[in-house]
């Protein structure tokens, strides 16, 4: 089923993609009142790839996330993940997925390690097996001496890392991850970026969303472009250099030019230097 | 900074603090806020103003009732003692208002973040402890507006200017003194539910200090109940005391103001020298409200700026370990644990307790023992408790909002492990209820069993209860409701509970009236469960959405 071939993975590396599809967004459109949210939006996420959801705050990106997992009906459009309607059967979509949604609502009052018993118990894993994965987990994120404590004494960052190991424990085939950096130490930050693209190599597919440019250029081999709710670019680095007509220039200079923003970034800048000068 | 600038942030940050705890309270508000940000908006105005409305007429019953006292019959003590006595009775059921109703929202204050902006902001010390207790009281500001200003004006109407006055300092020191005991006790609370004290105890101490607040605040909503039992209480113990009885009592909180405010309507009593301890309590009290409510400043200062210890700082690392289990037992001690760390969680624990204070007076009235009346009566209270305990359940959903949007949990998954701890408690309230019949020497040996027969209701109860209230919050999926913050679906509850449960009690019912047998009674009421459970498991899963 999978037989993807790496061919560079230093800055969005590209690959042949004659495999299965783990995500396939079509047309999806979502309104909150009189705001589009989501306009008409379409990509695809191929196993063995880390994709990159990238855009400005408000543009869609968290909503689109919302409905690929089922947690947001679409006004039209289809979302699947493996072939499964995030629609129709959102349950089997969790089963497949490890979710990180962008904000930290954990339970409190439980310690990881009740959270996590719970979380294996609700998704019936291998106690053997899943212990191990734990453990492992638990020691590369240097995360023992928080795993007995009660979460809500927990820094952003362990309570981030505590989402990140609760999304990871049944070993999912597709790791969607909303904002999955923010809060993170230097150390754990590397690591997770190895963890994911371990889980790339190893078959597995990452949608991930993010607001630094660097990050998704080091990790991504595609990204899809959002603003204000529309879809302005996909592709690899190279294809999207060519749209923008940016030979050469880092993801971040790509993505100002696709979004138009880079006149309103310098005005920012000036409007800015003008008020703190005077 | 100005006094009026002041409350207009406090105001904003009041507003805030419900906005979040409006949020907190159910998952599904997170992902879906932004569907029909207005309809949020609605619910959380309805549900101020049904908080309101109830807050009003429970404080409007006290001072009616309270202020009663001084003309109720002759026959226990002066219309000098029973005003005594009823001012004092008012003071004390204020305090329990005010500690109790706002306990939840207290703590939720400390959690909020509400302050997080204000303590970045170049304000000084003593501005953000002014903005602070000002924020508190502008949550606490119902009941507390309300105490201040209500009694003192039925006070002023029936009695004149200066026992309205003594009513008012009364009034003002009794939530000043509240709101200090409030911010002490949700600290602690606070401080016990921020470390995994191994012990047992510690859980114990948790579950208990639960319990007392659940049990405090029910019995605020059943205090009408008790109102005229209490003024007998204190009427006899008014005219019992002796010269030395009323200068001690006159000294003592709250019946310093009590005496202070009879004496002003009726004149000095035969025990002048009462007058001027009375005098005296008053003045102390006032100045220790005084300084209560200028030192509620710093402590909430020191609590909303994380000043709080975490106890278990230094506590070593355990070992990494994995306990499997079923999904319906794993979100069945999920929400066990969560309701032992959670002030207002351990609603559940409370109803068997709290039945029986209702069900005393139930057992009583029936002279020659218990009937078959006796009997609908009492599960009808339970049925009636149950809806209750499904909500006290649901309250349990306040937390965990991003775990529970990644997890395949069906919503139908999580009704039936609710509506299976509601039916542990309705159960064992059912085995309450049949030992209670049994001892009250029943007119038919069979009448204790239509509490058994019932048992299979709690699960109906649950289910219909449950599905109706994510049907009507959630939209099909599954929703946390706050008790203290809705009640509306208090009443919602209510109503289904008793109306589900009351199916197989009518069957029973309307055949011994028919056949006058117990027997068939039981039969019809055992096939009236039956009906009940299929109807239920049939439709209620039609209500719902994954």
């Amino acid at each position: 089923m999978t037989d993807t071939v790496w061919v560079h993975h230093s800055e969005l590396g590209m690959r042949e993609n004659n495999c299965m599809s783990a995500v396939e967004v079509r047309d999806l459109v979502k309104s909150f009142g009189d705001l589009i949210a989501v306009n008409d939006v379409s990509f695809e996420v191929r196993e063995g790839e880390i994709f990159g959801l990238l855009g400005p705050n408000g543009a869609g990106k968290t909503t689109t996330l919302k409905m690929l997992m089922g947690l947001l009906d679409p006004d039209s459009g289809t979302s699947t993940i493996f072939g499964t309607s995030s629609q129709e059967n959102p349950l089997e979509v969790k089963r497949n997925v490890g979710y990180v949604p962008e904000e930290q609502q954990l339970y409190d009052s439980l310690t990881p390690k009740e959270l996590f018993d719970f979380i294996a118990s609700i998704r019936q894993l291998p106690p053997e097996t899943t212990q191990k994965r734990l453990r492992d987990m638990v020691k590369a994120l240097d995360f023992e001496k928080y795993y007995n404590k009660l979460i809500v004494t927990l820094s952003q960052g362990n309570r981030q890392k505590t989402m990140l190991i609760a999304a990871m424990l049944h070993a999912p085939k597709l790791l969607i991850l909303d904002e999955p950096f923010s809060g993170l130490d230097v150390r754990t930050t590397k690591i997770m970026k190895d963890i994911i693209t371990i889980h790339a190599q190893s078959g597995g597919a990452v949608l991930l969303s993010t607001h630094v440019m660097e990050v998704a250029q080091g990790l991504c081999q595609r990204v899809a472009i959002i603003d204000d709710g529309n879809l302005i670019a996909q592709g690899t680095l190279d294809e999207l250099r060519n749209q923008a007509k940016t030979e050469g220039a880092t993801l971040e200079k790509v993505f100002l030019t696709l979004t138009q923003q880079e006149e309103e970034v310098q005005e920012g800048v000036d409007a800015l230097r003008g008020a703190l000068s005077s | 900074m100005k006094f009026a600038e002041k409350w207009r942030i406090a105001g904003v940050i009041a507003s805030e603090m419900r906005f979040k705890a409006f949020l907190e309270a159910n998952p599904g508000n997170v992902a879906r806020m932004k569907e029909d940000p207005q309809k949020v908006m609605r619910q959380i105005k309805s549900s101020g103003q049904i908080s309101a409305f109830f807050t009003v007429m429970i404080i409007l019953l006290l001072s009616i009732m309270s202020v009663a006292t001084t003309f109720a019959s002759d026959a226990v003590g002066t219309p000098y003692e029973r005003m005594a006595m009823g001012f004092s009775l008012f003071l004390i059921l204020s305090f329990v208002v005010v500690f109790f109703m706002n306990l939840t929202s207290t703590t939720g204050f400390f959690t909020s973040g509400a302050m997080d902006l204000p303590l970045t902001l170049p304000m000084t010390v003593k501005d953000l402890e002014g903005l602070a207790i000002l924020s508190f009281a502008r949550v606490l500001i119902a009941p507390a507006a309300l105490i201040i200003s209500v009694f003192p004006t039925i006070t002023l109407v029936i009695f004149g200017p200066l026992p309205a006055l003594v009513a008012l300092v009364g009034c003002a020191t009794t939530v000043a003194l509240a709101m200090h005991a409030l911010i002490y006790f949700a600290r602690w609370f606070y401080v016990k539910t921020h470390t995994t004290d191994k012990s047992r105890l510690s859980g114990v101490v948790r579950v208990a200090a639960s319990l007392g607040l659940v049990i405090g605040m029910l019995s605020i909503y059943s205090i009408s109940s008790y109102i005229p039992t209490l003024i007998e209480i204190f009427g006899s113990f008014s005219a019992s005391l002796g010269t030395e009885g009323y200068l001690m009592i006159s000294l003592l909180y709250p019946f310093s103001f009590g005496f202070l405010a009879g004496a002003a309507a009726f004149g000095p009593p035969a025990v002048s020298l009462s007058v001027w301890t009375a005098v005296a309590g008053c003045a102390a009290y006032g100045a220790a409200g005084w300084v209560a409510f200028r030192r509620s400043g710093v402590n909430l200062r020191s609590v909303v700026t994380g000043g709080l210890p975490s106890l278990d700082a230094d506590e070593d690392a355990g070992e990494v370990t994995l306990n499997v289990r079923r999904p319906m037992v794993a979100l069945a001690r999920k929400d066990l644990k969560l309701a032992t760390r959670n002030i207002g969680s351990a609603f559940l624990f409370a109803i068997p307790v709290f039945l029986v204070v209702v069900l005393a007076p139930v057992f009583q009235i029936w002279e020659g023992g218990a009937r078959s009346l006796t009997a609908i009566m009492a599960l009808s209270y339970a049925n009636l408790f149950s809806g209750l305990a499904l909500i006290g359940i649901l309250m349990f959903d306040t937390q965990g909002a991003s775990i529970h949007a990644g997890l395949p949990i069906s919503t139908y998954l999580s009704l039936r492990t609710k509506s299976a701890i509601a039916s542990a408690t309705y159960i064992f309230s059912m085995i309450l209820i049949a030992l209670l019949l049994t001892l009250s020497n029943p007119v038919s040996e069979l009448i204790p069993l239509t509490a058994i027969i019932q048992i299979p209701a709690g699960y109906a109860i649950g289910l219909t209860v449950g599905g109706m209230l994510y049907k009507y919050r959630g939209g099909g999926r599954a929703v946390a409701v706050n008790l203290t913050g809705d009640q509306a679906v208090s009443i919602l509850s209510v109503a289904l509970s008793l109306g589900v449960g009351a199916v197989p009690l009518v069957c029973y019912g309307l055949v011994l009236l028919a056949t006058g047998m117990h027997l068939y009674a039981l039969i019809a009421q055992a096939l009236g469960v039956i009906i009940l459970m299929a109807a239920v498991l049939r439709f209620v899963p039609r209500w719902l959405v994954d």
